[in-house]
């Protein structure tokens, strides 16, 4: 009886938030007639008129955008059984296994995430299309069991075995959280009381969530038990422990070893972009990383609205359950691709297609010799740029032995933009020429390895232990760098290395 | 004339008057003749009286520490003097002295006093950078004189800022006992490298603390270890005026700390409500803040004013 009156609490919760939109749209039209019957009104009848406008729109996009996903909104590839037979055998058995229907449709997505949802109609009220979606990081660094575990968890859901209240429950929480991001969505005019009915709606949506919460929660444990039956506890365990740590190995992998290059108008060829994750991933320094991630505990979001358990409790709760089927091999679900370096090439050209606009192609070595080379250049620039003011000439390493061997170095460290440390202590003399001097070291370092890289004595090679890459330097010249700038830093600075350094190299 | 009666304020951001604090020399605990005529040459530039004043190598390891500190200070913001001195004397132990201890507090003016979770990245990179060439001159000075325990007290605040392991500093402990078994400056410098913030836990510092005012002789107003150690740690320390009191009546008249201990006594005697004797040592004392408890406020000028105000206006 409970059960019903549970059914009943989520249904007029649903009703409710229909009867709210309903409500805050008449209301605003009454008011319209009102404020046009009124002579001399029009003016504020036509601004009443807009905020209406706005709020019906509103309400369409809470009532009837909510629950669905259109595939342009998909950003990534659909890909069919005949090109993938694969894959579709095995999501079809685990569909099976855990007794719901297969998708109808399938997508590999650039994000770490792997997602069943349907294009429900008429409220939410009649199901639709099945479709799944699945992150192709995921493919590249999950085992075959573990993406089991992951698809099963997600499968789950649909599954009729513990939660015929997980469809309700997760509409109406879509549809009051579309409703509050449509009302909170910053747009370039701010229509007057439009903050009331984001707050009309955000009361409403806390209401929602916090009833469907503890249902929302059981049915995350009940679809990772049904991972347990499927892949093993273990493996689930591994899996869902995994996850966080991909999600940060992939951001990782994009903004230090895609972003940099693109920000320079390059770009690895197309079938690496996404998949030399691979080869990160399986660097022994970034392996050891990931498994440090996966075994601290990730710090949890205090976030309200999150359906999920606390990820704690969802791991104890497989840790109870009794062994289950688990398979241990050290290959990846990629493997299960057909084609796999030409589908991921695909992947990244679809998601990346902005970005790449434009890019000229290099390897990666070369790549790595790109940017490090324009790191070097930007940590100089500074430098350089005292230095041309100094001396009136071209910056180049020549002035700045010139420029100390007339005993300018003070000059040159006064000349320094100075660090926040300097300008917040206010300091003055040999402290802020200590200050200056530790901005000095990196700066100096930059400018002597551009111009050996540049002349041909230093090359960076590309690394997937260190996304600076490696700077290949004879070991001599590197030494006599770092004395060099040791001397010239030092508390009693000595510049002859340096000078001699500068008048040793080929300019 | 009639004045208005000073109000009673708080040590700390005391609103003490512009000119008050105007007079008050934060740079040194107080006069003495030993160290004064060095400190002034120093002002002035002049290395060769500098060289020339200075404590020989072989004199009272306090006095030869605070010596050099004085005028190490003064090297922080200028050095042309003391490279000048360098080159001219590279044989000279206390020249060598003098740079490794400012060096060290180079290092600290880029770290500053504040806390560690406030110091930026770019103040950490210095502070090791500029800490991390001391040895290089403390090697150099004891070198030249084997017996100085100086440049090895230096050491200590190498160990504390770098952090070297309790074993590396336990056998520099050992060098330094052996050259100064009863200077203040050196447990001062130990006191730190125990304490939680450093290299140490509250057990260590505690525990180093019990075990010097074990050993300690009477007069050797290692007692100041005590105080800070309450200071630092907030810890209760019901008879540390009595004990103060009596270190500092059997510790010889010619005590290089003597002056920093009548400015534990002043603000002890302050927070204890004896005015009376609170003000005769601040009258003892003079216009004088560079010295502990006051240097361990952010404003020492401020908390040495303030305490002094509290004092005069509470008799």
């Amino acid at each position: 009886m409970r059960r019903y009156a549970y059914v009943a609490q989520i249904v007029s919760l649903l009703i409710g938030f229909y009867l709210i939109c309903t409500a805050l749209v008449a209301g605003l039209i009454a008011l319209d007639a009102f404020v046009f019957s009124i002579d001399g009104a029009e003016r504020a009848g036509v601004a009443l008129l807009a905020v209406t406008l706005a709020a019906v729109f509103v309400v369409i996009r809470g009532v009837f955008v909510s629950t669905r996903l259109r595939h342009r909104h998909v950003v990534g590839i659909r890909v069919t059984e005949a090109e993938q037979p694969a894959l579709w055998a095995r999501i079809r058995q685990l569909a099976a296994q855990v007794g719901t229907r297969a998708p109808r449709r399938l997508y590999l997505v650039p994000d770490v995430n792997a997602a069943v949802w349907e294009d429900t109609r008429l409220l939410g009220l009649i199901p639709g299309r099945r479709q799944m979606m699945i992150g192709v990081p995921l493919l590249m660094a999950l085992t075959p069991a573990q993406l089991d575990a992951i698809l099963a968890h997600e499968l789950g859901h649909y599954g009729n075995r513990d939660t015929r209240l997980g469809g309700l429950v997760g509409r109406t929480r879509q549809s009051v959280l579309a409703a509050v991001r449509a009302a909170g969505r910053r747009r370039r005019f701010d229509l007057p009381g439009g903050g009331l009915f984001f707050a009309i709606f955000r009361w409403y949506a806390t209401v929602v969530l916090k009833t469907t919460q503890e249902a929302s929660r059981a049915q995350e444990l009940a679809a990772d038990r049904v991972a347990a039956q499927i892949a093993g506890p273990a493996t689930t365990i591994a899996a869902l422990g995994a996850l966080h740590g991909i999600d940060r190995a992939f951001d990782f992998y994009l903004a230090r070893y895609l972003m940099p290059g693109f920000e320079l108008g390059l770009m690895p060829p197309p079938p690496e972009l996404f998949g030399s994750f691979s080869a990160m991933l399986a660097d022994p320094v970034r392996r050891g990383q990931l498994d440090e991630l996966a075994r601290e505990p990730d710090e949890e979001t205090a976030d309200p609205f999150d359906s999920h358990p606390p990820m704690a409790q969802r791991i104890a709760a497989l840790r109870a359950l009794p062994p289950g089927p688990e398979q241990t091999t050290d290959s990846r679900a990629v493997a299960i691709l057909v084609h796999p370096t030409e589908v991921i090439a695909q992947v990244a050209l679809r998601s990346l297609q902005k970005e790449l606009a434009g890019k000229q192609v290099l390897a990666w070595d070369a790549l790595a010799q790109a940017v490090g080379l324009h790191r070097a250049d930007e940590r100089a620039r500074p430098l350089q740029e005292a230095v041309a003011r100094l001396s009136g000439r071209p910056a180049d390493l020549p002035a700045l032995r010139d420029a100390l061997g007339a005993g300018r170095y003070h000059q040159i460290l006064d000349a320094l933009p100075r660090n926040e440390a300097s300008r917040l202590t206010n300091a003055t003399g040999r402290v802020a020429r200590e200050h200056a001097k530790t901005e000095l070291a990196p700066m100096l370092s930059g400018w002597l390895v551009g111009h050996l890289v540049r002349t041909g004595r230093a090359r960076w090679v590309h690394s997937w232990g260190d996304f600076e890459g490696e700077l290949r330097l004879a070991p001599e010249l590197k030494a006599a760098v770092d004395a060099a700038i040791e001397d010239l830093v030092a508390v009693r600075p000595d510049d002859r290395r340096l000078r001699s350094l500068i008048s040793g190299v080929p300019a | 004339m009639k004045r208005t009666k000073q109000p009673a304020f708080g040590i700390v951001g005391a609103p003490v008057h512009a000119a008050v604090r105007e007079r008050l020399r934060t740079d040194r605990p107080g006069p003495d003749p030993r160290l004064d005529p060095a400190g002034d040459a120093a002002r002035r530039g002049d290395w060769p009286t500098v060289a020339a004043t200075m404590p020989p190598v072989t004199a009272d390891p306090d006095l030869h520490h605070r010596a050099v500190a004085e005028v190490a200070e003064l090297a922080v913001e200028d050095d042309r003097w003391l490279n000048a001195w360098l080159d001219a004397a590279p044989e000279d132990a206390n020249a060598w002295s003098v740079h490794a201890q400012a060096i060290m507090r180079l290092a600290w003016r880029l770290r500053t006093a504040a806390p560690g979770t406030e110091v930026l990245p770019e103040q950490w990179v210095g502070f090791r950078r500029v800490l991390g060439q001391a040895p290089a001159a403390c090697a150099r000075a004891t070198a030249l004189a084997p017996g100085l325990a100086t440049p090895w007290i230096v050491l200590m605040s190498c160990a504390q800022g770098l952090g070297w392991d309790h074993e590396r500093f336990r056998a520099l402990w050992a060098e330094v006992t052996a050259r100064a078994p009863d200077s203040v400056a050196a447990h001062r410098r130990a006191l730190y490298y125990w304490l939680p913030r450093w290299q140490g836990s509250a057990e260590l510092a505690g525990g180093f603390v019990m075990e010097t005012l074990d050993r300690a002789r009477p007069g050797s107003l290692l007692t100041a270890v005590r105080f800070e150690h309450a200071f630092l740690e907030g810890v209760a320390d019901p008879g540390a005026i009595e004990a103060a009191r009596a270190d500092l009546a059997a510790a010889p008249a010619d005590h290089p700390y003597r002056v920093h201990h009548r400015h534990w006594l002043a603000y002890l005697l302050t927070r204890a409500r004896r005015y009376d004797e609170a003000l005769a040592e601040f009258h003892a004392i003079g216009g004088y803040a560079g010295a502990p408890p006051w240097e361990l406020f952010a404003d020492p000028a401020g908390a040495f004013a303030g305490t002094r105000a509290e004092a005069t206006g509470r008799r």
